[in-house]
């Protein structure tokens, strides 16, 4: 926690080499997490630059009490992506989880870490391939598809009440079998 | 806003899928903050649950280039913006004691990239007018109402004391109207009531007092002029000789300089003496005789 936020401060600082350190811990997470959203690689590869420029600017502001530096990272990547697929007005490249599960490298990982990734990856996808229909699509259009809960209503011809409580049944469900883990990129 | 643990926790889940409005997101941090650790720590975790759902997204790895092109971009906003603003900090021994503690000026903005400010910052920003239109209404409302109250607690508590004191003054001068209704009309022009000369202790005061006594009725009278005003009472002693082993025979107030006292004698009198004790003495213990009336009874 303490390394974290040391490397945040130096990188708000304007140290290049802990900038060149963050990039290289979140660059994959990043570009993986534009990749989906957006409709071409040359967006994604645009997102991944505003999204580390951002990660700059903020740095300084980053408490590792308020969440871990994956966390954090991932929140700021997720919020510039939704707010650039809502700017571009396109539709993400969303089809499902399923058809998404990505045989992820970890060979760069020890061999202990890489096992409990597996091991975690593995729970996640069993869990999101047991929710019920309603609750699945739910999660897949607003984690893969950057919906708003309006748009979800709309697509499922749902009221936003109901894809609101899904979507909030689902990431209890899934929470319940999944456990936090840091510094996963 | 006011939002129930369970509505913070659905929508932290929600926040980390970026789905909160602009006033939802805002809504959240705030109470992000103000929540006891065992909340916040929850919420932590359900934000690190959805976020760990990134793990399962398709398979992709950036250029190598990106890499190179990525840090440029950096290094260019790096040279042609001042680097932000940092609330710098030391991770030492207070912070690692109040680690579950959230300060919101270390908050990372969610809604953004731009930086929210400290506590220190709101109130510079404030004075120089950089802060947004709907907080400055929120604080001259919060400083008017904060005014108000004090005020009205101010108004609410100076009635109070006067309305108590005008009762207190209102049942004392019920009590000496009608005491000196009870006077005989004789009790001012009977050549057998005494007229004696008083002075206060360690004062200035100069009064007269009228002794009526009629023992064959077993009461008396009392009328004193010039009696230092007290909202405590007096007592009239009588006995035979000091003020210890005197006996209460009226127990009165004076307005005014004023008072007017019916005695009920329930002895013979004949022969003694007489004290007006004051009040109180404040911290003394004891009552102190301000009034040393002539001690020549009839």
């Amino acid at each position: 926690m303490h390394d974290d936020w040391s490397l945040m401060q130096r990188v708000a600082e304007g140290d290049r080499a802990a900038v060149a350190e963050l990039y290289d811990r979140f660059a994959s997470l990043v570009y993986r997490m534009a990749y989906q959203l957006l409709p071409t690689k040359g967006d994604a590869e645009d997102a991944v630059q505003e999204v580390f420029v951002r990660l700059w600017q903020s740095a300084g502001h980053f408490d590792p009490n308020r969440a871990s530096l994956v966390t954090w990272v991932m929140l700021i990547t997720r919020r510039y992506l939704v707010d650039q697929l809502r700017r571009m007005r396109v539709r993400p490249k969303f089809t499902g989880f399923d058809e998404h599960w990505s045989a992820e490298d970890d060979s760069i990982a020890a061999p202990g870490v890489a096992m409990q990734r597996k091991e975690r990856r593995q729970r996640l996808r069993e869990k999101i391939a047991a929710l019920p229909e309603l609750q699945r699509q739910v999660v897949e259009r607003a984690y893969l598809g950057g919906k708003t809960l309006r748009e979800i209503g709309q697509e499922l011809n749902k009221p936003i009440g109901t894809v609101k409580s899904a979507l909030s049944r689902a990431l209890a469900v899934l929470r319940e079998r999944v456990p936090s883990e840091e510094g996963i990129a | 806003m006011k939002l129930s643990r369970e509505e913070l926790i659905e929508m932290a889940g929600r926040d980390a899928l970026g789905m909160l409005d602009p006033d939802e997101s805002e809504a959240f941090e705030a109470a992000f903050r103000r929540a006891d650790a065992s909340l916040r720590r929850e919420l932590r975790t359900i934000q690190d649950d959805v976020v760990a759902m990134g793990e399962l997204v398709v398979e992709a790895q950036p250029d190598e280039q990106l890499r190179a092109r990525t840090l440029t971009r950096v290094n260019e906003y790096m040279e042609q913006s001042p680097a932000p603003t940092l609330k710098r900090r030391v991770l030492g021994t207070f912070e690692r004691f109040v680690e579950e503690d959230l300060h919101g000026s270390l908050q990372f903005p969610i809604g953004g990239a731009a930086a929210l400010p400290t506590r220190g910052d709101w109130i510079e920003r404030f004075a120089a007018g950089r802060v947004s239109p709907m907080w400055r209404i929120a604080a001259l409302v919060l400083m008017t109402v904060t005014i108000g109250l004090t005020w009205f607690a101010i108004d609410a508590y100076s009635n109070a004391m006067r309305i108590a004191d005008s009762i207190s003054r209102n049942r004392i001068d019920e009590m000496l109207r009608l005491t000196f209704k009870q006077l005989p009309e004789d009790f001012w022009f009977n050549p057998e009531t005494r007229m004696d000369a008083f002075s206060v202790a360690e004062t200035d005061f100069k009064g007269r007092a009228m002794l009526s006594i009629i023992n064959s009725e077993d009461r008396g009278f009392l009328a004193a002029i010039n009696m230092p005003t007290s909202d405590d009472p007096y007592r009239l002693l009588m006995g035979f000789d000091q003020p210890e082993s005197a006996r209460t025979v009226a127990v009165f107030y004076s307005k005014d300089g004023t008072c007017a006292v019916p005695i009920s004698l329930g002895m013979d009198v004949t022969g003694a003496k007489w004290w007006v004790m004051g009040p109180s003495a404040v911290n003394a213990g004891t009552e102190t005789a301000l009034l040393q009336l002539l001690p020549d009874t009839p």
